[in-house]
């Protein structure tokens, strides 16, 4: 097994010592071209990888063909990796791109617009509907299975532009210039579209999670 | 005077502490005295904060997707015909 770059220079390459030890070890493997090493590679790493694939693309299939794809890509770009970073974190943005492109090309209908699920306001600017205060906080909801499932299926009612934001700068816990290149919009198009991700989504949990109305 | 439509669309650099302080000021001042945007502020933090933990187990670890058998050897063949054509 050898990756592209393995003869040139970049062969002799060692690992930067901010790596991890395991880690130095397991890429200085990989660069010469040790096929046991890349198995240890998509079983250590695999994992976790395809639950991102998984929460991003939806599809079974999909996300089977994003994460074979994702370690392809790996393989093929292992010379130019520059070490600035864990292995995993590098894996995982590879990942992420993957199943962006996987999304790029399955986008083919026109969204829904996001604009039935934000709050209303009067010409005067107040609240055409008043907020009620949910009873309780984050930490406690978490607690449930069944929150942590409606949550995800909020998620997964957005508009597929919308939900891509907020998978990427909430979940993925991207910053706004990363998902701004690779989504191809401005920074301020990012923020605009998260915070109207995080105001449809608070929509959608609303009728779940605020006080059942007095009789 | 800072209307709920306008705390409304500050509300993300509200939470992320991006305002500046003479609007984070006006923002304080408005949700003092309005209970329905106080709720607003507190839904959207707790929204933000169950998105975050959404795919997290109840121990606050990530979700793993165990990856199946043959898609580990799918992923090692498709290597190994990638490195057998020239390194990719």
């Amino acid at each position: 097994m050898s990756p592209e770059g393995r003869r040139s220079d970049d062969a002799a390459r060692t690992p930067a010592p901010g790596l991890p030890s395991d880690e130095r070890a397991l890429l200085a493997a990989l660069r010469r071209g040790d096929e046991e090493a890349f198995e240890t590679l998509v079983r250590e790493y695999g994992g976790r990888l395809f639950a991102v694939a998984r929460r991003f693309v939806r599809s079974e299939e999909d996300a089977r063909d994003a994460l074979q794809d994702a370690f392809l890509s790996a393989f093929r770009s292992l010379a130019r990796f520059e070490e600035n970073c864990r292995l995993s974190t590098w894996l995982h943005r590879i990942v992420v791109n993957s199943c962006l492109m996987k999304l790029r090309t399955r986008r083919r209908k026109a969204e829904d617009s996001i604009e039935d699920l934000l709050p209303r306001f009067h010409e005067d600017g107040h609240q055409a509907v008043p907020s009620a205060g949910w009873e309780k906080s984050a930490d406690v909801l978490l607690e449930s299975r069944e929150v942590r499932d409606l949550v995800r299926a909020a998620i997964d009612r957005l508009p597929e532009s919308y939900r891509t934001v907020l998978m990427l700068r909430d979940i993925e816990e991207l910053d706004t210039a990363e998902t701004a290149r690779l989504l191809d919009l401005t920074e301020n198009a990012v923020k605009i579209r998260l915070h109207r991700a995080r105001q449809a989504l608070r929509g959608l949990l609303d009728p779940s999670l605020r006080p059942a109305a007095a009789c | 005077m800072l209307t709920c439509r306008a705390l409304a669309a500050q509300l993300l650099d509200f939470v992320d502490k991006n305002l500046g302080a003479d609007s984070r000021r006006a923002a304080l001042r408005h949700v003092a005295g309005c209970g329905g945007c106080a709720a607003a502020l507190a839904n959207y933090r707790t929204t933000v904060d169950l998105v975050r933990a959404a795919y997290e187990s109840s121990s606050g670890l990530r979700d793993e997707a165990p990856v199946p058998e043959e898609l580990v050897q799918s992923i090692l063949s498709s290597v190994r015909t990638a490195s057998d054509d020239g390194g990719g």
